[in-house]
């Protein structure tokens, strides 16, 4: 019974495992999902756009958090495999005329193919080594865009990436793209959420806190570490799909190394071992940057004349500090906040 | 130890708001009547190696206009943010100046040019200047200009320069080029149009190696360049492949051997700064504007030193007169459409329309060649001059050289030749 509301019971075994357990559960989903679709009809394009971003970031994050969250297999090449997702619906759709609803799960099968073939290094590899290959991961997804697939994908030059049209609607304006973004969000946070409650998911964490004691229970840790790299890299060719037809072109430069250091690190920030730290991951990152993009030419009105020097660099300073910050004082990341306020919530009125 | 963070912590999250607070109590209100300029700029990521002086000379000039009564009696404000080279901040950025109908967006990279580039045509924004010049993002022409002529015709340019003095010199044989840059549009700017021109003109551009943004050694592809007998070597990266690729040169014993030059954003003033004299010898250099290193008694540059020293206490570089003579640019093409349409027409449709009509014209400074613009030709330099490092200085190596107009060949067809 612990953790449970005060005066809930489970008498059936699909309580115990219901995600939404209670009424007051089920009345916040619904009034979640209501509020999903109708708020944003008071939004401008500019707060879309961000809801838009912060979506496509935690489709991405969702599978940082597979990978890295629940089997410690460490990535920092998850920009290159969001970007081979992009490529692959754009290729998909430029060159052979597919609708972006068939080529945006070819974008994540795509993306979790490459996965697979990196993961490979995993029987190898374990823990922080995964860095090694899953950078060198990154390079090959440049090589191959770049150089190897040039004549499809147009190398540095960029290529275009078509608009999202079900039967004759097209996804053609913020609005539309942001309950686009987030249906698939929430469908995909759904997925992820049960998948690491099912036998998989068991298994994942038993890789995760120890892959020794894991292959000793009879858990194949090869086959299941080449599985959290697939469906963590489908999610990331999900979320590059949907960004770069957000967009509506996307070089390869859009998908930067940085991002990769920065998929890794916010998802300990947002928390790791729990799908709520993907979701707070992509907020803090994305509200953050949205955060500092106002402090250079704000600190440039109060202190004029210093627009070129360090002022520019404040924005990246506080981007820093927050994030040790946070580490400092809350190194199991904001869903671990997230926990402890659903457990005083369950307790009150009692304390204890 | 835990107290005493927290307590840091709190005083700087106060600090941050106090700051926010004042800047937005000071600048509310004051919003009546000002011509507004859109910006959005990379100060921290990759770029911010060469735009912040060019930035800030920028807003310089914007203050100075100001000072002086604004244009005709209109204060302009330029609003603009920085971006790290992120793509979703940039986005960010744009969504919220279109939302603030902004009509004219400056642009500071090329990354950010190839990316808008489709979305300011479709939203009918108009970017007058983008300090990236990559060919991407000006052909087909859209609503994007850019500052100085593109990548690909500065190579040109040099291959002209290049091969006259090669004619002159009595040299035999074909000259032979190589190219040396980044894997990106901006790196591949000159390969494909200067192979195209260098037939023209009877010069072999033998192809192109490519570098890491940030190499730590560039052995490689210097010994390949130089296993296929080039006579000059083009730099087409910022001075983080640059330096790396003199210092190669240098410990390979080819200086002197190979001609080696690069384009305005690495400068032998950068190069100077970066590697010193030894490195950095014969080392040949463009530029769309004068150098204050150079030219430090010509008056317009003397006018930029002049702001520079008001505004900072401190000698501008060559950045700083890159910054000024786009931002006149600017101001001109506001307070000419101004004169046009009035203050409800400052439109990025009108804007356009007034860009036309800048047919020989030089900054009020005069701070580089004068230029025509054209619907066809949307380049705001169609000279370049020629700078060397020699003996620890720069000095000029040519005069005003017209550059080419190279233009991808699926483009023949939308231009008149």
């Amino acid at each position: 019974m612990k953790g449970r509301p005060c005066g809930v019971f489970d008498i059936r075994y699909s309580q115990d495992m219901a995600i939404l357990r209670t009424k007051t559960h089920w009345a916040l989903f619904i009034l979640f999902l209501v509020s999903l679709f109708v708020v944003p009809t008071f939004l401008n394009g500019h707060i879309l756009s961000l809801g838009v971003i912060i979506g496509t970031t935690m489709i991405s994050m969702f599978g940082v958090q597979i990978m890295i969250g629940y089997t410690y297999q460490i990535t920092l090449g998850h920009a290159g495999f969001v970007g081979f997702g992009a490529y692959v619906s754009a290729l998909l759709m430029h060159h052979l005329g597919w609708n972006f609803f068939f080529a945006l799960p070819m974008a994540g099968l795509g993306a979790a193919l490459y996965g697979l073939i990196i993961g490979t290094s995993s029987l190898r590899c374990k823990g922080l080594y995964m860095v090694i290959p899953t950078i060198s991961s990154h390079f090959i997804f440049f090589y191959l865009a770049n150089e190897v697939f040039r004549k499809w994908t147009y190398g540095s030059d960029g290529i275009e990436c078509g608009m999202p049209v079900l039967f004759g609607f097209a996804f053609d304006s913020d609005l539309r793209y942001f309950y686009l973004v987030a249906v698939i969000s929430v469908l995909l946070g759904i997925v992820a959420k049960n998948l690491v409650r099912t036998k998989t998911g068991r298994a994942f964490v038993a890789i995760r806190d120890n892959d020794i004691a894991a292959e000793v229970m009879g858990i194949d840790i090869f086959r299941y570490k080449l599985l959290s790299f697939a469906i963590g890299n489908f999610y990331a060719g999900i979320g590059g799909a949907l960004w770069g037809h957000y967009v509506g072109y996307i070089n390869t430069e859009f998908f930067p190394i940085l991002d990769s250091v920065y998929y890794a690190a916010f998802c300990v920030v947002g928390g790791l071992g729990s799908i709520m730290g993907a979701v707070f991951a992509a907020f803090f990152w994305r509200l953050l940057g949205e955060g500092i993009n106002y402090v250079a030419p704000l600190l440039d009105a109060i202190l004029p004349m210093s627009a070129g020097n360090i002022i520019s660099s404040m924005g990246l300073i506080i981007f820093a500090v927050l994030t040790i910050l946070f580490l400092i004082f809350e190194p199991r990341g904001i869903a671990h906040r997230w926990e402890l306020f659903k457990q005083s919530y369950r307790l009150h009125p009692f304390n204890y | 130890m835990e107290r005493i963070l927290k307590r840091v912590s709190v005083v700087l999250l106060n600090c941050l708001f106090f700051f926010m607070t004042v800047t937005f109590v000071l600048t509310a209100g004051a919003e009546k009547q000002v011509i507004k300029h859109y910006g959005i700029v990379d100060l921290t990521g990759p770029y911010g190696i060469l735009v912040p002086d060019v930035w800030e000379s920028m807003l310089d000039y914007y203050r100075l206009v100001n000072e002086e009564g604004g244009i005709e009696g209109y204060p302009v404000k330029l609003v603009w943010g920085e971006t790290g080279n992120m793509m979703a901040r940039t986005w960010s950025h744009y969504k919220r100046y279109k939302r603030a109908n902004a009509q004219l967006l400056w642009l500071a990279s090329s990354p950010d040019g190839e990316a808008l580039k489709r979305r300011l045509a479709q939203d009918k924004m108009f970017c007058p200047l983008n300090y990236g010049q990559s060919d991407p993002q000006i052909y087909p022409p859209a609503s994007t200009y850019i500052d100085g002529p593109s990548y690909g015709d500065a190579f040109g340019a040099f291959l002209i320069m290049a091969k006259a003095k090669w004619d002159e010199a009595g040299k035999k044989g074909t000259m032979k080029v190589g190219i040396i840059g980044p894997d990106t549009a901006y790196g591949r700017a000159a390969l494909e149009p200067g192979q195209r021109f260098g037939k023209e003109i009877g010069v072999d551009v033998v192809g192109q190696e490519y570098t890491p943004v940030v190499p730590i050694d560039l052995t490689p592809q210097v010994l390949r360049l130089r296993d296929k007998g080039v006579d000059w070597i083009w730099i087409q990266g910022l001075s983080q492949i640059a330096t790396v690729f003199m210092k190669n040169i240098q410990s390979l014993g080819l200086q002197g051997k190979i001609g080696i030059a690069g384009f305005w954003w690495v400068s032998g003033a950068e190069m100077l700064r970066r590697i010193g004299p030894e490195l950095s010898e014969g080392y040949i250099f463009n530029s769309y504007n004068y150098l204050p290193q150079v030219e430090k008694d010509h008056p317009g540059i003397k006018r930029v030193i002049e702001m520079r020293q008001k505004y900072h206490g401190k000698d501008p570089d060559e950045y700083c007169v890159r910054g000024v003579r786009a931002a006149q640019f600017v101001i001109e093409l506001t307070r000419r459409t101004l004169k046009r349409y009035g203050y409800d027409g400052l439109t990025a449709l009108n804007y356009m329309s007034t860009m036309e009509t800048f047919k020989g014209w030089k900054t009020p400074w005069d701070l580089g060649a004068p230029f025509d613009i054209t619907p066809n030709d949307r380049r705001t330099a169609k000279k370049l001059l020629f700078y060397q490092v020699k003996g620890g200085k720069i000095v000029r190596y040519s005069d005003w050289i017209d550059v080419p107009h190279l233009y991808p060949e699926k483009m023949s067809d939308v231009f008149e030749k």
